[in-house]
């Protein structure tokens, strides 16, 4: 039966709006039935629903989606403009503008990025802004943020403060201890270029300058300290955000000054500045910019220094160049001895030549005004600059050409009490032993000296070469070509050397016997003697002099018992020496041929001796070729305690 | 020698033309309209005599010298009062001396208009249809449908083009299609011995597509005709307002004719395809009047500044011009009732019947919603009362909160409201 139209009108509210419903849901059915055979009439469709039910969301967004099955970007974008200014609270309406956005970041969606792209620039704002606004996780919004500002930079001025005290309040909350954190590198690598760059932020001078401090403390840890590959543009990322915060700053400018400035043209600007400053009464030259540039400096050309001295310092690199290290050695006759130097790579000694004088002037200057070294020390203790290995090691070896061992050793003590804590690198722990032993040298503590180089010799690796006379011979300094004085320090016995036992052992072997002699000096002791003569065999005849001295020795004593004899000497003019020795019987030997004990010593037993002492005199003739390096080298490794106790026979100084 | 002659006598009196309607303002007694109009027969369009005669006086190498001439002159004159005040004293039909003649050399005018870009001719002729009596305008866009749907492969791009330099003529030639060809003669006729459709009153293929492109790329289209209402305009039309059958001044009322009447076209017309420029598809006859449908909906939506033109009175100053009246949709229901299946109070699913009434359910709401239609609910409702009822209609008509009569048994649709 038909109702009236009377009756139809009188009906609960629920139930209209359930029709009013229904009518929407089935105008959609007849449009979207009709997307595949004739798309414009499903538009008309929808046209005609969006007027009679103009809050409707549900069909706005079924256009989007129509028009986005049709890859309709310029439709699309004019559609969603309209949802976004009539239904801005709709959950699914941001899900979508989540997805333009990546589209936009990612180019990940070519539609959806086109769909962006079309949108009015107040509509895109607005977008980034909400979905930012609504992002719990800090780099998500900061990652939209920094979309934001680079698509429309006029935002930067009101935004751009307000991302970094958040990014900075956010590193304080999460309290990391490392400092190359996801905020700060965050704030550092992205957010600062930009705002530095583009954005009239508004802020005053202390904002740059706080931003300046953080982002050199985070470039030199970037580069010395963490696995990202792209840790080598740290020094030009900030140069470039100098340059930016310069011009923000209104500092002086270089006018010679391009991109590829190296380190020292660098230095030079900022030594006419300072020579400037010090006559500077009206306020011409920025402190501050000489300040922090120059902290710049130093810290770039220390942590590169150590990057060229060792390319292997801050990761494992699979670089062919070797590792290198400064150490001090005198000579005898106090001829400073030359190793053969850097072989052939001019470039990495120029760069490295360049990086210590910058660094050297760049601390000198830092070091030459109350105020500068006041508040570079403030600065070094808030950043834990005593942690910064690579940073003491620098240091190490600028006290050490300067003469300065006390200060040299005190650095490196502070250091070394901190390796269990830090944990560093096997190389490192390496380069730090060998110039404690360098250092101590310098200052004559011999034994301790030898203690670390003992240490040295169980953390380094050696191959032994039995069949190879090999081994790296010192020149005198006079030889002009093998001269590679890698540094004009006021020390010329400041020498570079490569990190490596082979390297080193010459320098050690020369300790080892400075330290003997010293003992040999005062106290008269077999057993220093016979270290001396196994020690003296290394590039036989540098050290024939102190065998010579030695045999000498024996002689006048009249007696000599040394059980290591027979184990370690094997040169041949030594044991021709021994052997005439014996046969002249101008000194009683006790060489302990062989291990077992004569319990009486007869004169049948007596022969028997001269029988085994002259056997082994020829075994040992017969070893002459091996190498004198290997046999040194094994002769160290197992004879710690008992040369240790030889060199401190002495009260130590 | 006869040529030069002929251009160099055109050429002087156009300048003469020139100067008399330029120092209008003072010399308004120093010249006679009739002797002047004299002149341009005589000279221009070498009728001697014989006032009535309509016979060819120029060579066709004339002929083609003078549109060359024309074309030219309108495109360089920039004061546009001048130059319409020429381009009328040349055709206007108001006066019989060589009317078809006149007519025709001006459809060749207005046809090399549209090939060479010329926008100041365009805009000439635009006017001239606007002020003319319909007649003379329907026998120029015939000639011109003739010339590029017809006659030629690839002429329909040609006209297409025409929005991107004279919108107004487009608008105008829109007008003017939609108010002859009125989709409402289903008769057959006999052509070679069979029974064929009609199609008299159906836009060709080609026609269609030049339609729903322009609707399409530019739905403010249909307004130019309102919005750019400039003086010359104003004065024109005010001054010829009065002519019994001229046309309209927007398309709407006749697309919306076209949008609820295609459904109705003739078998013959809906097997041919044609390639349109936009797509490589194939499109046939209705696909394009569903898209042309599409774009008439996006001209409603597009109202609002012809609207608002109208209300400031900026438009030959009535403020309560209509641009798609109660009458005409009314004229709208009749013509659709005649052509619908009447045995069916409710269209069968699919029928043409049921697509034309959604159709018009479809442009009435859009219309109603954007104010271009002013009617209240009820008035709607008893407008739309006589069309069978499909769903569209009833919510549309009723509302959202009206239950669909669809939905009961069929009832008799009640007249007594």
């Amino acid at each position: 039966m038909s109702a009236s139209i009377g009756e139809l009108q009188i009906h609960c509210p629920a139930s209209i709006f359930d029709m009013a419903a229904n009518q929407e849901e089935w105008i959609l059915g007849v449009s979207k039935s009709q997307t595949d055979s004739d798309i414009y009439s499903a538009r008309s469709w929808l046209l005609t629903a969006k007027t009679i039910f103009p809050q409707s969301f549900r069909l706005q967004i079924e256009e989007y989606h129509l028009e986005l099955r049709k890859k309709n970007t310029e439709e699309c974008a004019r559609v969603l403009n309209e949802i976004y200014r009539d239904f801005s609270n709709e959950p699914q309406l941001w899900k979508e503008i989540e997805l333009l956005i990546e589209a936009t970041e990612k180019s990940n969606d070519d539609f959806r990025k086109e769909i962006f792209d079309h949108l009015p620039p107040i509509t895109q704002q607005g977008m980034i802004i909400g979905s930012a606004e609504s992002v719990v996780n800090v780099a998500h919004y900061c990652r939209l943020m920094l979309l934001l500002m680079n698509k429309f930079p006029e935002t930067i001025s009101k935004y751009g403060l307000a991302i970094t005290e958040k990014l900075v309040e956010t590193e304080r909350r999460v309290a990391e201890n490392n400092t190359v954190n996801y905020c700060r590198t965050l704030l550092v690598r992205k957010v600062l270029p930009v705002i530095c760059r583009y954005g009239n932020v508004g802020v005053s001078h202390k904002h740059f300058y706080k931003w300046l401090q953080k982002a050199t403390e985070f470039y030199a840890c970037f580069f010395t300290a963490s696995d990202d590959a792209e840790r080598r543009e740290s020094w030009t990322e900030m140069s470039k955000l100098l340059s930016w915060i310069a011009m923000r700053c209104e500092w002086s400018l270089d006018s010679n000054s391009s991109d590829n400035d190296s380190i020292s043209d660098r230095m030079s600007f900022m030594r006419d500045l300072f020579r400037r400053s010090r006559t500077d009464v009206d306020g011409a030259v920025n402190r501050k910019q000489i300040f922090y540039s120059t902290i710049i400096l130093l810290f770039e050309a220390a942590s590169t220094y150590m990057l060229l001295l060792d390319p292997s310092i801050y990761e494992d690199n699979s670089s062919t160049d070797q590792p290198y290290i400064h150490i001090c050695v005198v000579g005898d006759q106090g001829q400073p001895q030359t190793s053969p130097g850097m072989q052939g790579a001019s470039k990495r000694t120029s760069d490295l030549r360049e990086a210590y004088n910058v660094g050297k002037e760049a601390w000198n200057i830092l070091h030459s005004i109350d105020s500068f070294e006041k508040d570079f020390n403030h600065l070094t203790r808030r950043w834990k600059c005593e942690r910064w290995l690579w940073f003491q090691l620098f240091l190490v070896d600028l006290h050490n050409m300067d003469g300065n061992y006390k200060a040299a050793l005190s650095r490196l003590n502070a250091v070394e009490s901190k390796l269990q804590e830090l944990c560093p690198r096997k190389e490192v722990i390496s380069r730090i032993y060998c110039l404690l032993a360098s250092t101590l040298y310098s200052l004559e503590k011999f034994q301790e000296s030898c203690e670390y180089i003992f240490q040295l010799l169980s953390h380094l690796p050696y191959t032994y070469h039995p069949n190879s006379e090999q081994v790296t011979r010192l020149l005198p300094l006079g030889n002009p070509q093998n001269h590679d004085l890698l540094l004009g320090g006021a020390q010329p016995s400041l020498q570079s050397v490569v990190l490596s036992v082979e390297d080193l052992l010459p320098f050690w072997v020369h300790v080892f016997i400075s330290s003997l002699e010293s003992v040999m000096r005062s106290v008269e002791d077999d057993q220093v003697l016979g270290h001396l003569i196994i020690l003296s065999q290394y590039d036989w005849p540098r050290w024939k002099s102190q065998s010579s001295r030695v045999l000498t020795r024996l002689v006048e004593k009249r007696s000599f018992k040394f059980d290591l004899f027979f184990q370690y000497v094997i040169n041949i003019d030594i044991l021709e020496e021994i052997a005439y020795i014996k046969n002249q019987e101008t000194c009683k030997l006790n060489l302990k041929q062989n291990p077992t004990e004569r319990a009486h010593v007869t004169r049948g037993v007596n022969r028997e001796a001269d029988e085994e002492f002259w056997s082994a005199m020829k075994r040992n003739a017969q070893r002459s070729r091996e190498s004198a390096a290997d046999l040194v080298h094994r002769y160290l490794s197992e004879n710690r305690e008992v040369i240790l106790s030889c060199i401190n026979i002495v009260e130590p100084r | 020698m006869n040529q030069r002659k002929y251009t160099n006598s055109v050429q002087e009196l156009i300048r003469n033309l020139e100067s008399v309607f330029s120092n209008q303002a003072s010399a308004s007694a120093s010249y006679s309209k009739e002797a002047l109009i004299s002149r341009i027969d005589d000279v221009i369009f070498k009728q001697r005599g014989d006032w009535i005669s309509s016979q060819q006086a120029l060579t066709p190498l004339e002929e083609l010298e003078l549109i060359d001439e024309l074309g030219l002159y309108l495109q360089e004159q920039k004061h546009e009062y001048v130059r319409y005040r020429i381009f009328e004293a040349l055709f206007s039909m108001a006066r019989e001396t060589a009317l078809e003649y006149r007519r025709d050399i001006l459809s060749k005018l207005v046809s090399l208009a549209i090939v060479s870009k010329s926008s100041a001719t365009l805009e000439c002729a635009a006017l001239w249809m606007k002020s003319t009596e319909k007649s003379h305008v329907v026998h120029l866009v015939l000639s011109l449908v003739t010339d590029y749907c017809v006659l030629q492969q690839n002429g329909a791009s040609d006209l297409k083009a025409c929005i991107d330099f004279s919108p107004r003529f487009c608008c105008i030639f829109l007008i003017a299609l939609t108010s002859h060809y009125t989709m409402m003669s289903s008769e057959k006729c006999k052509e070679g011995g069979i029974i064929v459709d009609d199609l008299k009153d159906w836009p060709c293929l080609r026609l269609l597509d030049i339609v729903q492109h322009w609707l399409l790329k530019d739905p403010a289209i249909c307004y130019c005709t309102a919005t750019q209402m400039d003086k010359l305009w104003r004065t024109v039309i005010k001054a010829t307002h009065s002519l019994p059958d001229s046309l309209s001044l927007t398309p709407l009322d006749g697309l919306a004719s076209w949008c609820v009447k295609t459904p109705f076209a003739p078998m013959s017309l809906l097997a041919p395809v044609i390639t349109t420029d936009e797509c490589a598809e194939n499109l046939t006859y209705s696909e394009l009047h569903s898209r042309m449908h599409y774009g008439f909906l996006k001209v409603l939506l597009a109202s609002k500044p012809a609207l608002k033109a109208i209300a400031k009175g900026s438009v030959l100053g009535n403020p309560d011009l209509q641009l798609w009246s109660k009458q005409q949709a009314h004229a709208l229901v009749g013509d659709l009732m005649s052509l619908c299946n009447h045995s069916d109070a409710i269209p069968l699913s699919g029928s043409a019947d049921e697509l034309a009434v959604d159709r018009f359910s479809q442009i009435s709401q859009i219309a109603m919603s954007m104010r271009v239609l002013n009617c209240t609910k009820d008035q709607f409702q008893s407008l739309s009362d006589p069309l069978p009822k499909t769903r569209l209609l009833e919510i549309v008509a009723y509302g959202p909160n009206r239950r669909s009569s669809i939905d009961e048994t069929p009832m008799e649709i009640s007249t007594n409201y």
